[in-house]
């Protein structure tokens, strides 16, 4: 593979971007490596992304500030994940990073100092961390906001293309933080209260979203925060179950910290 | 169908007390004389809605004639624990609550819609219901007379849920497609009003010793819960709940910073 040659990374808009086994051994990347995948200017003419479609660039660059957390950290301290689905969340940010995203308009976006706090508050500092605030909860985040931009009409064909693909890239994560959590952290009732240790503050931060992601993507193709939130939670019940935890007790802790209790 | 945070915001005003000051202000005493205010009118709307189904079907209007009574009767039994323990009941309160739901019953009886109805008052008020008078059960022993008042009230309450999930079931079966249709409809208004009453009165709930999270959580999960019995899959019923609910859980953050 050639660094910064779109035409040779599995996942490049336009073309077959399912992962061919072996395919994602060339993506696996050492942390920064990731800046050399970036397109040139005018290497975007082969995405299909529309120019004017800046707010799904915007999503794309929200995604991709989520996503190569979530790669450091698993990368750091847990590298099951980072290695989970051949590698799938390494190619997946690769992907991300070679996108004519712009951060700048991120960061003069309303999006900006919600996002800027709640990974603040992701800043996970060792495996249980990861396994439960990236693993978890915002894996199934990230998928909830996949799933809800895959099924809207009113985004591009690459756009939806894009989400399904990362919600592949996701799911790979999951299965493997699942089996992880259960060995390193336990099930049950145990598991339970590490969990709320660990993810109330993150859950804590979402509500900041709310406004920003309704003024920014709802109007304009339909990804409204309440839907990502029903997704969100009937996964995340449903994951945590299979961990063990009891649905209402999942439910409170989501209720509470959400209404920042 | 989905509702937006946009779309609910400012249906509702913050809960005031009778008294005018806000719940976050409310002492222990202004919160149990708003809690119970909302109990014993609650259950007259209650009431008030198994009559209006009684009468668009004549087949089961012996049985919700009945069901009328028991909440008439709750609400009587409700008022005398009240009395009794010297609290006197927030109507300002409960009636600035209630109105949102007695429009939406107006309504639908109106409209002659028994499913819909049935799924308001048979699942979701009887939901807040179960929600907030099972964990008092643990704590009513403070107020003498109210464990009996409210283990009867809780006990009715499933016997009513459990009639109206059976009815829905053997009407909807074989056909949870619909049956979603419908309670997605009703849920966008019913969610708003009953699940916004739970937030307000949260921190009520709070002041009195109950944790208005684990009430919310209940309501939540309770309600989703009976739409799996229905026959939705559990996916597609805390997603539908959920996605109404969050709207009221991040305003109720707000205010509770704000």
């Amino acid at each position: 593979m050639v660094p910064g040659d779109p035409e040779t990374l599995p996942g490049a808009l336009g073309a077959a971007h399912a992962p061919v086994p072996g395919d994602t051994e060339e993506l696996r990347l050492a942390p920064g490596q990731a800046d050399e995948l970036r397109l040139a200017p005018g290497d975007a003419d082969e995405l299909l992304l529309a120019p004017g479609d800046a707010d799904e660039l915007l999503l794309w660059a929200l995604m991709a500030r989520f996503e190569r957390l979530a790669l450091d950290r698993y990368v750091a301290l847990a590298p099951a994940l980072a290695d989970a689905g051949a590698g799938a969340k390494r190619a997946w940010v690769a992907r991300l990073d070679a996108l004519p995203t712009d951060a700048a308009a991120l960061a003069a976006s309303p999006l900006a100092p919600p996002t800027d706090a709640l990974l603040a508050r992701a800043q996970s500092a060792d495996e249980t961390a990861v396994l439960l605030v990236q693993g978890l909860v915002l894996e199934h985040l990230g998928q909830a906001i996949y799933r809800v931009a895959e099924g809207t009409e009113r985004a591009s064909d690459a756009s939806r293309s894009l989400a399904r693909d990362g919600l592949a890239a996701s799911r790979a994560v999951t299965a493997a933080a699942a089996r992880r959590t259960a060995d390193a952290v336990g099930s049950g009732e145990d598991l339970y209260r590490t969990f709320t240790d660990h993810t109330h503050e993150v859950l804590g931060a979402l509500d900041a979203l709310a406004d920003p992601v309704d003024a920014v993507f709802g109007a304009r193709f339909g990804l409204r925060f309440a839907d990502v939130m029903g997704e969100f939670v009937a996964d995340l019940v449903a994951a945590g179950t299979a961990l063990g935890m009891q649905r209402r007790k999942i439910v409170a802790h989501l209720a509470g910290a959400c209404m920042g209790l | 169908m989905s509702t937006t945070y946009g779309d609910l915001r400012g249906t509702r005003d913050v809960a005031r007390t009778g008294s005018g000051t806000t719940r976050r202000e409310a002492s222990p005493e202004q919160a149990i004389a708003a809690l119970m205010g909302l109990a014993i009118f609650g259950e007259k709307v209650a009431a008030r809605t198994y009559v209006a189904m009684a009468e668009i079907r004549d087949e089961h209007a012996e049985l919700l004639r009945k069901f009328a009574g028991m909440e008439a009767r709750h609400g009587a039994s409700f008022l005398a624990a009240s009395r009794a323990n010297g609290v006197e009941p927030d109507r300002e309160f409960a009636d600035a609550e209630l109105g949102y739901l007695i429009e939406q019953v107006d309504r639908y009886s109106a409209e002659r819609d028994f499913d819909a109805l049935a799924i308001l008052q048979g699942f979701i008020v009887e939901s807040l219901a179960i929600a907030t008078y099972e964990p008092f059960l643990a704590i009513a022993d403070r107020y003498p007379g109210a464990t009996e008042a409210f283990s009867t009230a809780l006990a009715d309450e499933r016997f009513h849920v459990d009639w109206i999930t059976r009815y829905l079931r053997l009407r909807y079966f074989d056909r949870t497609g619909e049956f979603l249709g419908l309670a997605e409809r009703v849920n966008v208004q019913g969610i708003d009003c009953v699940g916004g009453t739970l937030m307000n009165i949260a921190s009520h709930l709070d002041q009195v010793g109950l944790s208005g999270a684990d009430c919310a959580a209940g309501m939540l999960d309770g309600y989703a819960a009976l739409l799996e019995d229905v026959g939705l899959e559990q996916r597609a019923a805390l997603k539908n709940v959920t996605s109404l609910f969050a709207p009221l859980l991040v305003r109720y953050q707000r205010e509770r910073a704000g």
